[in-house]
């Protein structure tokens, strides 16, 4: 929470993705003043970043009449960063899917920018989702269908330095660091291949047969079948076939959180 | 129309339901829990108008009721008004005042069939 604060420059009120609301009467040394208007009390500052209108509306009015938070909005990544930058909000809750290229960029660029705390919510987060948003540098996570009191109590912890993470996303964030640990072990194994073994283990991954692997690598069928054996016998797998999935479990990132964090 | 229309509000969204409340000032608003018996409690409620967030609820509502259906859909980003037996669509990023406007255009605009 910050003190002290000008309350903005005359005219933004009101411009469509940046608007301001709140209870809070701006005073003549910058603060605002809180409902009781007789000591100086300043409201936390919320940037709700979202595409639809109707769904920055909801936060808007809830945080305004419930929350005792000063609220701007942004509509996209851009208007985000503009927003934080002028305004210096002490949270974002910002969109996993905001356009243009998603929420964990925009919380990544944020987070480079700012120290505020960005909370990102989505409809169906998935464990590597929440992973992600996460590591780009998010504060929190939550579901977009949590209740209205639900949110206000997450974000009033969030003022205070707490970082919301409903329970069943606290799970599944576990559940992706696991799975970031597996693939980081099986990594590990995977170099200790020769640059050969993995051009084979990645071919048989992809499918092929010896014949083509053979002809892909212009080298003989003898010769990728004694790589096979090597490869099986160092990764400790008792199969091709297990050999294939295990190196697209350990070396292929999963598309979904690539294409959102990119 | 003299009474206040009878809006039912069916969403998974809580934030959503509290805003589409907010802007319906012409309106008695009843929220209920998406996706749960949705035919049977329009057939019940029998609104002036209904509004969902979500395909499954849109497609019980025009089925079991003659009111005009606002669907907001917040995962697709889409906006669309069933009125008159035909979905016309809306601008997804429409403001909370334009979904007012078409909602009580649906309701007490000419040749809209109110109650």
């Amino acid at each position: 929470m910050r003190v002290g604060r000008r309350w903005g420059p005359p005219g933004h009120a009101g411009e469509r993705g940046d608007k301001r609301v709140g209870r809070g009467a701006p005073d003549c040394s910058g603060g605002r003043l809180g409902v009781g208007g007789d000591r100086l009390v300043t409201r936390p500052r919320v940037l709700v970043a979202d595409a639809l209108p109707i769904v920055r509306a909801g936060v808007r009015d809830l945080l305004q009449r419930d929350g005792g938070f000063d609220v701007t909005e942004a509509a996209t990544v851009e208007q985000l960063l503009a927003a934080a930058e002028r305004d210096r909000p002490d949270l974002c809750l910002v969109d996993l899917d905001l356009p243009p290229s998603g929420g964990c960029t925009a919380v990544r660029q944020l987070a480079r920018a700012s120290s505020t705390a960005a909370i990102v919510w989505s409809f169906d987060p998935t464990p590597e989702v929440v992973l992600a948003a996460v590591r780009a540098g998010a504060h929190g996570f939550l579901h977009k269908a949590i209740s209205q009191q639900g949110l206000v109590r997450a974000l009033r912890g969030a003022a205070r330095g707490e970082a919301p993470l409903q329970r069943d996303l606290a799970s599944m964030m576990i559940e992706a660091i696991h799975g970031h640990d597996e693939r980081a072990d099986a990594r590990g194994r995977v170099a200790l291949l020769s640059l050969r073994e993995r051009e084979v283990l990645e071919l048989v991954a992809g499918g092929a047969r010896n014949k083509d692997v053979a002809a892909v690598l212009a080298i003989s069928e003898f010769t990728v079948k004694r790589h096979v054996q090597n490869i099986l016998q160092k990764l400790a797998l008792p199969t091709r076939g297990a050999a294939a999935l295990f190196y697209r479990a350990a070396v292929v990132e999963e598309p979904s959180v690539v294409e959102r964090i990119a | 129309m003299t009474r206040r229309p009878v809006v039912a509000v069916l969403c998974s969204t809580p934030i959503v339901a509290g805003a589409v409340e907010s802007t319906l000032e012409f309106a008695e608003v009843r929220s209920f829990e998406a996706g749960r018996d949705t035919r049977g409690l329009l057939a019940s409620l029998r609104p002036d108008a209904v509004v969902v967030d979500n395909d499954d609820d849109a497609r019980d509502a025009v089925a079991v009721s003659a009111a005009p259906v606002l669907h907001i859909g917040v995962r697709t980003r889409s906006m669309r008004l069933f009125r008159d037996g035909a979905w016309a669509a809306m601008r997804a990023d429409s403001e909370p005042e334009e979904i007012r406007n078409a909602l009580a255009g649906a309701l007490f605009g000419r040749g809209a069939g109110g109650a």
